[in-house]
């Protein structure tokens, strides 16, 4: 059940787990748990690896526990459109059943191959459909958790409509594996479109393309997603003269895309480029190519045009190249320091000092996503959290009151 | 309560924001679950947050419990005073404090009526999703304190699903925002837990909602069945087919009596279920999907397909689903509702264990209900003068509840668990399931003086010799 020699596959900002384990069962993890918290160990859980980069600084990681053997699709009713799983399925995974049924779970996050089910819900990760379907909270309905000394929990059940008792399951989306470690989890579905696609346009500036975005989101029109990119993506040259592509995507029957379509072109007043899919390049952007610098904007999307404009101008200022995907309809923007240019280390922070400012004035905030670790020290990868920290540190102190889950890893060193 | 700490209430909320006369206090007796009633010592009814924080602040040094309340729509006992003198109305915190149509979202005080959101955008062509029926009286602070839904939840999720911020003032008076305008809101998300804890938390004074395009087009459907079976098997069968109706309702036949009896809109009265089905959307979409609808409907023997033919036949058609449990009323001097939920294919089964559990207590049980989403509203006729009747009327709504947790459903879709369904808690949790999220109720509310004795059973507390609460003492 132990396996020493995987302990370089879920190395957490160059430390080691002193131990990992694979549990087969919620029983055994719950065991597993149960005997860390009486020996005080601190436990991060983990799936397949691939994000252990996102978060803070460890305190402590004595155990990786690892949930991949908890693999199974438990139930799953097409007919009512639910499905349970273990945590540690991975994504790709689930979908495959799914679309079996010509169903799916509407969230498309960056590496779906290399996600777990468990790993998406304490993420909260999400992809450029989220403009039309949400986020990974609207459709979990029941989970189960087991919490830091080993008691297993439940919170919801497996019908779409539930409001006994408090939504526990909400905690635990985007949670960090800070508040407990869950186990299985139950989704409401959705039947996946007739047809979908995506075209293209490309605009002088982050402005205009904006524009585009805004006024479409002001029509009937309903885009499955919005996804934004300036031309550094793809290893496009610095210059002063950048350029935006604006994906639009489109779902459903013939009739509603030929429709849309056309409106489109009204709207957006040039012709499109048509695209079979949103390439893997966009929707992987998040977590993929080497990078010195990643960071996770949020804004209201209004203040979109003015962000991009902004770091783009300060990065030629400071002789950076910044690369940009936005999910440009809800707000959330991506940028990227390419590691190619070898950014040295006092002038990445003092980038990342001037992006907070320039967020925090346009209303919105920034998470580190990826920094070299030796620099995690220096900054807060998290950000500033406001009148609700109190209350969430609390409540990680009673949840985890011995602070053995993850700890240092989330927002105010939680 | 004495007079100086009413001087005191006077002093914050003005002369005219204190209710302590005994007759105007009877109005807040109980909510829309009239089954057990207790009156508050003082109802305080505050303007702003400030003035919520300033009384709740009194109240805390005073160690005083206290209850919030909306409109008092509530359908499980939310917002029934139990060992809590006072209660805070939000009715007079009614003001829309922000709209911003650029990024699709309004900030409203908790005492705003749900359908005047949508009324404050719908020019320009926005809506707020939640609708549920009592939407033209029910408020903001209400809904997210139960979590509420409406028939088109099915297509657009429930209240949690549209709702981007609260701000909660706590039982000691201190101020949190959780959540927030931008989507991705750093830490826990504290107002998803917040949302649906039926006012357990402290009180939620504004909120951030998110605002969607109306649809373009509708089409709404009026389908007469002969039997109650066919109806579900025309819900099951749309569903299949892979369509997300905007609505999808069902009535059986006492409710298509006593709606018709009240509003006249020409329901079939002979007839054994109607279902309502929505369609919305774009215009270019929705005739293929007629065509599907209506291929269903006639596989399982529809005696009649009506399609409203413009808005007012629309509006008319949701008017009458919406008011149909007041028009219960109709029916017998009182009724009582339950909302169990089961998965959308067990529809059938637990309509049948309804009319079985009709028969075997002698009471006559209607059916009006969000159909797609396997949420069911039966409706238990009865005399409240009838202490007998009475005492049947509660057997029988637990064993429904029962049947439902059996098929593998729940208590409650959207009403919530109030005082009604305390004592059923532990037909879906454990223990360990009720003890994580009291304690999780102790992070806000440690002292649990706001809106206590509510969703958990506790083995003595819930008795109180001052109410005597009759579901308690059976």
């Amino acid at each position: 059940m132990s396996g020493g020699e995987n302990g370089a596959r879920f190395v957490i900002d160059g430390r080691e787990p002193k131990e990992v384990m694979f549990p087969e069962s919620v029983e055994q993890a719950a065991g597993m748990l149960y005997t860390a918290a009486e020996h005080q160990r601190a436990v991060s859980p983990v799936g397949i690896g691939a994000f252990l980069h996102i978060g803070g600084l460890p305190r402590r990681y004595d155990l990786a526990l690892c949930l991949q053997r908890m693999n199974r699709v438990l139930d799953y009713q097409p007919t009512d459109m639910t499905v349970s799983v273990e945590a540690g399925i991975p994504l790709a995974g689930l979908q495959q059943v799914l679309e079996e049924q010509n169903q799916w779970l509407p969230i498309d996050p960056p590496w779906p191959e290399r996600v777990t089910v468990g790993g998406l819900i304490a993420m909260n990760l999400s992809g450029p459909s989220r403009l039309s379907q949400g986020t990974i909270r609207d459709f979990l309905i029941g989970i189960k958790v087991i919490r830091a000394d080993g008691t297993v929990i439940k919170s919801g059940g497996r019908v779409v409509k539930n409001v006994a008792g408090y939504d526990l399951a909400k905690l635990y989306c985007g949670s960090f594996g800070t508040l407990g470690v869950i186990a299985e989890a139950t989704f409401k579905i959705r039947p996946r479109p007739e047809a979908q696609t995506v075209v293209s346009f490309l605009f002088p500036s982050a402005e205009q393309a904006m524009a585009v975005v805004l006024g479409v989101l002001g029509t009937e029109l309903q885009p499955t997603l919005l996804e934004l990119a300036n031309s550094a993506v793809g290893g496009g040259q610095r210059s002063d003269r950048s350029s935006y592509q604006l994906f639009i995507g489109f779902s459903g029957s013939a009739e509603e895309i030929t429709y849309q379509h056309g409106r489109l072109q009204e709207i957006a007043g040039t012709s499109a480029e048509k695209h079979p899919t949103l390439s893997e390049a966009i929707r992987d952007f998040p977590v993929s190519g080497e990078a010195a610098l990643r960071c996770k904007v949020n804004l209201l999307p209004s203040q979109i045009a003015a962000f991009c404009k902004a770091v783009e101008e300060e990065a030629l200022v400071r002789d950076l190249s910044v690369e940009i995907v936005a999910h440009a309809g809800n707000g959330i923007l991506y940028c990227r320091l390419p590691q190619r240019d070898n950014p040295p280390q006092e002038k990445l922070l003092s980038f990342v000092d001037w992006i907070r400012i320039l967020a925090k004035k346009l209303g919105g905030s920034v998470v580190i996503e990826a920094i070299d670790p030796a620099l995690k020290d220096r900054v807060d990868v998290w950000g500033h959290v406001g009148s609700s920290f109190p209350l969430m540190k609390r409540l990680k102190e009673t949840l985890d009151p011995q602070g053995m889950l993850n700890p240092g890893r989330f927002v105010g060193g939680i | 309560m004495d007079t100086a700490f009413i001087a005191q209430l006077a002093a914050i909320v003005g002369p005219d924001g204190v209710v302590s006369n005994k007759t105007a206090l009877s109005v807040y007796d109980c909510d829309g679950y009239t089954l057990e009633k207790s009156t508050p010592d003082l109802v305080v009814l505050p303007r702003s947050t400030g003035e919520v924080v300033a009384v709740v602040k009194l109240l805390h040094k005073e160690k005083i419990a206290f209850v919030p309340r909306g409109a008092g729509t509530g359908l499980s006992g939310g917002c029934l005073p139990v060992e809590a003198p006072v209660m805070i109305g939000t009715s007079r915190m009614n003001k829309i404090l922000h709209i911003d149509l650029v990024n699709r979202y309004m900030v409203a005080q908790a005492g705003v009526v749900n359908l005047w959101v949508s009324n404050a955008v719908k020019s320009q062509g926005f809506q707020y999703a939640p609708d549920p029926s009592s939407q033209q009286a029910c408020t903001i602070g209400g809904n997210v304190a139960e979590n509420s839904g409406g028939p088109h939840t099915l297509k657009y999720g429930v209240t949690t699903n549209h709702v981007l911020g609260v701000e909660l003032v706590l039982p000691d008076g201190e101020v949190v925002q959780l959540g927030g305008v931008v989507d991705d809101v750093l830490g826990y998300d504290l107002r998803g837990i917040t949302i649906g804890a039926e006012g357990t938390f402290g009180i939620v004074t504004q909120a951030t909602l998110r605002l969607t395009r109306q649809p373009q087009a509708y089409r709404t459907f009026l389908v007469v069945f002969e039997t109650v079976p066919q109806a579900t098997q025309t819900v099951s069968d749309v569903i299949a087919a892979g369509i997300i109706p905007a609505a999808l309702e069902m009535m059986d036949n006492l409710m298509i009596q006593a709606v018709e009896a009240a509003f006249h809109v020409g329901f079939p009265t002979d007839a054994g279920a109607v279902l309502i089905i929505e369609l919305d959307g774009l215009e270019a979409g929705l005739d293929p999907q007629t065509k599907k609808i209506m291929a269903i409907c006639e596989r399982n023997a529809a005696r009649e397909v009506r399609l409203a033919q413009d808005e007012a036949e629309r509006t008319a058609l949701w008017k009458s689903r919406k008011r149909a449990i007041g028009a219960a009323g109709r029916l017998a001097p009182n009724y009582c509702t339950q909302d169990g939920v089961v998965p959308r294919t067990k529809v059938p089964d637990i309509l049948a264990a309804i009319a079985r559990i009709s028969e075997k207590y002698q009471l006559r049980i209607g059916n009006v209900f969000h159909a797609g989403d396997g949420n069911i509203h039966p409706i238990l006729l009865f005399d409240e003068r009838n202490t007998e009747e009475t005492e049947r009327v509660l057997k029988a709504g637990r064993e429904i509840l029962q049947a439902c947790v059996d098929l593998g459903g729940s208590l409650t879709g959207e009403h919530g668990i109030g005082v009604e369904k305390m004592g059923q808690m532990s037909l879906i949790f454990t223990p360990e399931d009720m003890l994580a999220m009291t304690q999780v109720r102790a992070v806000f509310n440690p002292e649990n003086r706001c809106n206590p004795h509510k969703i958990f059973p506790t083995p003595h507390g819930c008795i109180d010799t001052r109410v005597p609460r009759r579901q308690a003492s059976l």
